[in-house]
C-alpha cells in the first residue's frame, strides 16, 4: 500500500524566505525554520508525492548515498509527524511542484522555536478558516 | 359545583373543607388514569427521597426535566413520591377537566385559585393555566398544563413549585424562596426582597468559584442544623448582568426569545464548578438594597429575616401550608443572621462574600532555605504545629549544599512541598514559592525563625475582621545568637515609613497583592523585603501590624545585611525607585488608542466600557482609518471632550494604531479594538502593576470571548469556541508607557495580521518583559465582521511576520 503525507493547511502556515521556509503550527504554538534541503522536502510532501517518489525526487536532486538520503528523509518526516505538521494518508492530495532550484546539499535541518507559544495559542481568531476553528466542539 | 377559594392577600390562608373538593379531586385524578399515551418515566433523588416523574409526551419530559438534570438518577427503587405531568393538547382525552375548572372559575381576575383539604392540595394558576394537585396520602402529584411550549419562562426554569412545597411538607422540609451558596458542605442562604441581587450574587459567586446549591428556591430540612437540598439548577439573569458579563448571553436558555429581562440559564452549562446537592446551613445572609463604598456585614434582628423570607416565599407560593411560618421561625432561630450591605464594586462584593463563607481558607506558607540544616527542624515544626491547620508548607531549597534536603525529606507531613533550585537568593526563592502557592493567603518564614503556635490563627482572624486589608505583620522577639554589637538590626532604616517590626517571617498577605504590584525584586540581594514593603506603601495597599508578639527572630551574625556599604547602595536604589513611582503616579495620564474602520454601534459599547472605568483615562484617541461612515456622528451621543477623533486615509489596523499613537498626549498607552469591551477595573489594575513593578514594561490581561447578541445560531455553530478565560497577549489588553513603546517602535504597517508578534519580538529585543495579569480585562466580541483571517493575503502576512522574526534571529546570531 502506498503511503502519502498531507500538510494540514488548516493548522499550519508557511512562508518561504530565500531558500528557507518558516512554518507555523497554530495548534502547538511553535514555529519552525527549515533550511533549504528541509524546505525542499517540505515542498515535495506538499505536492502530494508517494513516500517512494519523494525519495526518488530527493536523490535525483541531491547527490547523496542511498542510505544517507533514506536517513535524511526518515528523520525529517518523523520530525514533521511528531510535530503534527503533516499527517499520514492513503490518498494523494496534489499541490504545486517544488519551486526551489539549484540547492546545494546541506544536511536537512529544522529549527524549532517556542518563544511565541503563549501568544500563538491564545488567539483563536487567527486560527479561523472557512471550516471554523481547528478545535472541534465537544459534541 | 366546585367552590374555589380565592386568594385574598389580607386574609392569608383560608382553609376550606368541602366535600365537593374531594369529589373534584377524584375526577381530576381519574382523568390521568385514562391517558392513552405511553408514559415516559424519569427519576431524581433529593437527599434521601426518590421521586418519579411520569410524563405523557417527549417534549414535556425534555423541557420539564431540564432544571432537575443535576438530580437525575437511574434508580427506580423505593420511590417516595410520584409526579404525573400531562398537557392538554395531546394527553387528556376528555374535556371533563377543562369543564371542571371553568365551572369553578367565576372571577377571571383572580390569578390563583386553590383549595386545601386534609390530604389534598389544589392550585390553579389562571394566567399561565397551570394546575397542580397533590395527594399527600397516596404520595402522588398531578400537574396539568395547556402546552409545555407555551409555559412562561419562570415555570420552565422552576416547574412544579407548588408540588414541591407539599413534597417538602411531607418530608419535614420547607421550600424556601432564596439562594444557597456552599463551601465545603457548609451553606449560606442568600435572601432578600425581590430585585436586591440574590440571583446576581449567586450566579457570580458560582462563576467566582463558590459552588451554588440553588438560585431561587431551595428545600430546607428542619433540624437542629438545617440541611439545604438543591432542587433546580436554573439561575435568573438580569439584563444589566449580561451587559457587564457578555459571555453569559450564550448560556441563556431563552436567549432567542430576546426577553433578557427575564433571562435564565442552567448552572451546569457554565464551565466550572457544578452544583452542590446538599449542605448544612450555617446562616442567612440578607442582602439589602442599600449600598456603601465597601461591602460590609451587619448583625440584624432575627425578626427582620423572618419577615423577608416569610413574606417573599408566601408571595411566590399562594395557598401553602399554614404551618409554613412555624417552620421558618425554627429555621431563622437555628441560624446565624447577617445583613450584607453591598459595596459599589461587584468584584469586591464577590471577594468579600466568598471570603466570608470560606471560614478556613488555605494558607500557603513559603519557607526559603539555604544551608540551614542545624535550624530548619525547629522552624518547620513551628509551622506544622500551628493551631490553624489548613496550610501548605512550600519549602524552596535555594541550592543548599548541607543536609537540609535530607532533613526535609525525612519529615512525613503531607502538607510539605519541597522544591530545589540553584542558589538565586531569598527574593527569587520566595518568588518561586509564590508561583507554586495555592492558598488564598500567603505567609513567609525564614528558615531560622520560629512562629508561636497561634501566629496564623491570630493573623487570619484579624484579616477576616478587616475588609479591604491586604497585608498584615506582627511584632517579634529578637534572639541574639552571638555578640549584639555587630548588628544594625533592628535599627530603623531612615526614612522608610512604618518600617519597624515588618519582617518577612511576620508577613501575612493576600496573594492578590503580588498580582497587583509584582513579586519580590530578585535583583535585590539584600533588603528585598524592604523594597517590597515600600512598593506596598507607595501603591496605597492597606497594611496593618498586629501589636502581638508572634515569632522569634534569630540573629546569627552571618546575615548579608551586615555589610553597611552594600546596604547603603541598595537603600539608595530603592528610594530612587520609590520617588520615580510616586512621581509617575501623580503624573499618570492614560491615552486609550482605538483604531476604527467603518465602526458600528459596537464602538459605542466599547467606549461605554472605557468611560465607566474605575480609573478614568485622560483621553480616548480614535483613528478613523478612512471609514465610509461618519464616526463623529456615531459618537455624538457621548458629548465627551475626552473623545478625540483623527481621520486618515485607510492604512489598515497597524497604520491606524500608529496614527492614533502619534496624536496621543498621555504618558501611558492602552489599546482596545473598536468592537471589544473592557472590564471595569482594567486600567486601574494595569496601571498599578506597570508603575509598581520595574521588572515589566508591558502589561496584558486575560480575556474571555462572547458572541455578539445579534449573531445567529449558524454562526455560533461554525465558530464554536470553548468558553474559558485565556491569557490575552493581544493589543486589546496591552498597556505600556509611551516612552517604552517609542523605544520598541511602531507596529509594522506592512502586516495586516501577525503585527503583534512582530512587535513583541522587537519588544523582547529591547530586553523588555511583559506580564499577563490573571484578571479578565477584556471581553472579545465575536461577530459577523471580525473573521478577517478568511482573507488569504492575511494568512500570508501572518507567516511573513514570522519569517521576519526568524530572519532577525539568524542575523543576531551571525
Amino acid at each position: 500500500m502506498s503511503e502519502y503525507y498531507h500538510i494540514d493547511t488548516d493548522v499550519t502556515l508557511s512562508e518561504k524566505i530565500d531558500n528557507d521556509t518558516v512554518v507555523i503550527n497554530l495548534t502547538n504554538g511553535c514555529y519552525y525554520n527549515f533550511n533549504p534541503t528541509a524546505s525542499y522536502i517540505w515542498e515535495l510532501i506538499g505536492c502530494g508525492l508517494r513516500k517512494e517518489d519523494i525519495h526518488n525526487r530527493y536523490t535525483s536532486v541531491f547527490d547523496v548515498p542511498d542510505d544517507e538520503s533514506k536517513k535524511d528523509l526518515a528523520n525529517i518526516i518523523g520530525f514533521l509527524l511528531d510535530n503534527e505538521l503533516i499527517k499520514k494518508s492513503n490518498s494523494a492530495l496534489s499541490g504545486p511542484d517544488p519551486t526551489s532550484s539549484d540547492i546545494a546539499y546541506v544536511k536537512p535541518a529544522i529549527e524549532k522555536f517556542d518563544d511565541m507559544q503563549e501568544m500563538l495559542l491564545l488567539d483563536p481568531i487567527h486560527e479561523v478558516t472557512e471550516k471554523g476553528w481547528p478545535y472541534k466542539s465537544d459534541e | 359545583m366546585i367552590r374555589f377559594m380565592k386568594l385574598q392577600k389580607r386574609d392569608g390562608h383560608i382553609k376550606a373543607m368541602n366535600k365537593s373538593h374531594d369529589s373534584f379531586s377524584l375526577k381530576f385524578i381519574d382523568s390521568f388514569m385514562h391517558i392513552e399515551q405511553t408514559p415516559i418515566e424519569k427519576f431524581i433523588a433529593i437527599g434521601p427521597c426518590n421521586i418519579k416523574f411520569v410524563f405523557y409526551n417527549n417534549l414535556m419530559a425534555e423541557i420539564l426535566i431540564r432544571p432537575f438534570q443535576h438530580l437525575v438518577s437511574e434508580s427506580s427503587d423505593k420511590i417516595n413520591f410520584t409526579i404525573h405531568a400531562a398537557e392538554d393538547s395531546v394527553s387528556i382525552p376528555t374535556p371533563n377537566f377543562k369543564m371542571l375548572i371553568s365551572d369553578g372559575i367565576n372571577d377571571s381576575l383572580n390569578q390563583n385559585l386553590y383549595f386545601n383539604t386534609d390530604t389534598r392540595h389544589f392550585l390553579h394558576n389562571t394566567l399561565a393555566t397551570i394546575t397542580s394537585l397533590v395527594d399527600t396520602q397516596t404520595r402522588d402529584a398531578y400537574y396539568y398544563i395547556d402546552s409545555v411550549e407555551n409555559l412562561p419562562d419562570y415555570e420552565k426554569a422552576a416547574p412544579f413549585r407548588m408540588i414541591f412545597h407539599w413534597f417538602g411538607v411531607m418530608n419535614n422540609m420547607n421550600l424556601i424562596h432564596g439562594a444557597v451558596i456552599a463551601n465545603n458542605g457548609a451553606g449560606w442562604l442568600l435572601a432578600g426582597k425581590g430585585g436586591v441581587g440574590k440571583s446576581t450574587m449567586s450566579l457570580l459567586s458560582q462563576l467566582n468559584g463558590t459552588p451554588l446549591l440553588g438560585d431561587d428556591y431551595v428545600l430546607i430540612e428542619n433540624k437542629d442544623i438545617p440541611i439545604a437540598y438543591s432542587l433546580y439548577n436554573s439561575i435568573k439573569v438580569n439584563q444589566d448582568i449580561i451587559e457587564k458579563y457578555p459571555f453569559l448571553d450564550q448560556y441563556l436558555a431563552n436567549r432567542t426569545s430576546h426577553d433578557y429581562d427575564k433571562g435564565y440559564l442552567f448552572a451546569d452549562e457554565i464551565p466550572g464548578q457544578g452544583m452542590t446537592l446538599s449542605a448544612k446551613l450555617k446562616g442567612i445572609i440578607m442582602i439589602t438594597g442599600e449600598s456603601s463604598d465597601l461591602p460590609s456585614f451587619n448583625k440584624i434582628p432575627r425578626i427582620k429575616a423572618l419577615s423577608v423570607i416569610g413574606s417573599s416565599t408566601i408571595f411566590q407560593m399562594p395557598g401553602i401550608n399554614r404551618n409554613f411560618l412555624r417552620g421558618i421561625v425554627e429555621l431563622v432561630n437555628a441560624l446565624d443572621i447577617r445583613e450584607f450591605i453591598l459595596g459599589n464594586s461587584i468584584k469586591e462584593n464577590l471577594v468579600f462574600l466568598s471570603d466570608f463563607i470560606d471560614e478556613s481558607p488555605l494558607i500557603s506558607v513559603i519557607m526559603p532555605i539555604y544551608n540551614g540544616a542545624d535550624r530548619i527542624m525547629k522552624s518547620i515544626a513551628s509551622v506544622l504545629n500551628q493551631t490553624y491547620t489548613n496550610i501548605e508548607l512550600i519549602i524552596i531549597d535555594d541550592g543548599s549544599v548541607d543536609e537540609s534536603s535530607e532533613i526535609v525529606k525525612r519529615m512525613s507531613d503531607d502538607r510539605i512541598k519541597y522544591y530545589f533550585q540553584d542558589n538565586q537568593g531569598p527574593a527569587a526563592a520566595r518568588n518561586k514559592g509564590i508561583s507554586f502557592a495555592n492558598g488564598r493567603y500567603i505567609a513567609f518564614i525564614d528558615h531560622d525563625d520560629t512562629w508561636y503556635e497561634n501566629k496564623l490563627e491570630k493573623q487570619l482572624t484579624h484579616m477576616k475582621n478587616h475588609s479591604g486589608l491586604c497585608v498584615l505583620y506582627s511584632r517579634h522577639n529578637l534572639i541574639y545568637k552571638g555578640s549584639k554589637e555587630n548588628y544594625i538590626w533592628p535599627q530603623k532604616i531612615k526614612g522608610i515609613p512604618r518600617f519597624n517590626y515588618e519582617l518577612p517571617s511576620s508577613m501575612f498577605i493576600d496573594r492578590n497583592v503580588f498580582h497587583r504590584i509584582g513579586v519580590y525584586n530578585p535583583t535585590y540581594m539584600v533588603l528585598e523585603d524592604t523594597e517590597l514593603h515600600l512598593r506596598i506603601l507607595d501603591s496605597g495597599i492597606e497594611m496593618h501590624t498586629l501589636d502581638d508578639y508572634l515569632l522569634d527572630k534569630y540573629i546569627h551574625g552571618t546575615d548579608p545585611l551586615r555589610n553597611l556599604a552594600v546596604n547603603d547602595l541598595y537603600i539608595k536604589r530603592l528610594f530612587t525607585a520609590s520617588v520615580k513611582r510616586k512621581h509617575f503616579l501623580k503624573s499618570k495620564c492614560i491615552s486609550v488608542i482605538i483604531p476604527a474602520y467603518n465602526p458600528d454601534e459596537h464602538l459605542i459599547s466599547c467606549i461605554k466600557s472605557i468611560l465607566s472605568q474605575t480609573l478614568t483615562p485622560y483621553e480616548i484617541v480614535i483613528a478613523d482609518d478612512g471609514s465610509k461612515n461618519d464616526v463623529a456622528k456615531l459618537l455624538s451621543c457621548f458629548n465627551e471632550p475626552r473623545i478625540k477623533i483623527f481621520r486618515q486615509e485607510n492604512k489598515g489596523i497597524s497604520g491606524a494604531r500608529n496614527f492614533a499613537i502619534s496624536k496621543a498626549t498621555g504618558n501611558i498607552l492602552a489599546f482596545i479594538d473598536s468592537d471589544d469591551l473592557w472590564t471595569e477595573d482594567k486600567l486601574q489594575l494595569q496601571v498599578e502593576r506597570l508603575i509598581s513593578d520595574s521588572s515589566v514594561q508591558a502589561v496584558f490581561g486575560c480575556i474571555r470571548q462572547f458572541y455578539s447578541p445579534e449573531v445567529d445560531d449558524a454562526y455560533r455553530k461554525k465558530y464554536y469556541f470553548k468558553d474559558e478565560v485565556t491569557k490575552g497577549v493581544i493589543p486589546g489588553t496591552l498597556m505600556i508607557l509611551k516612552e517604552d513603546f517609542e523605544k520598541v517602535g511602531p507596529f509594522n504597517e506592512n502586516l495586516r495580521l501577525g503585527e503583534l508578534f512582530d512587535w513583541i519580538h522587537r519588544f523582547k529585543k529591547q530586553g523588555y518583559n511583559y506580564t499577563v495579569l490573571p484578571d479578565v480585562m477584556m471581553y472579545r466580541r465575536l461577530h459577523y465582521n471580525n473573521n478577517g483571517i478568511l482573507n488569504k493575503q492575511d494568512r500570508i502576512d501572518f507567516a511573513k511576520a514570522f519569517a521576519q522574526i526568524v530572519k532577525d534571529k539568524k542575523n543576531e546570531r551571525s
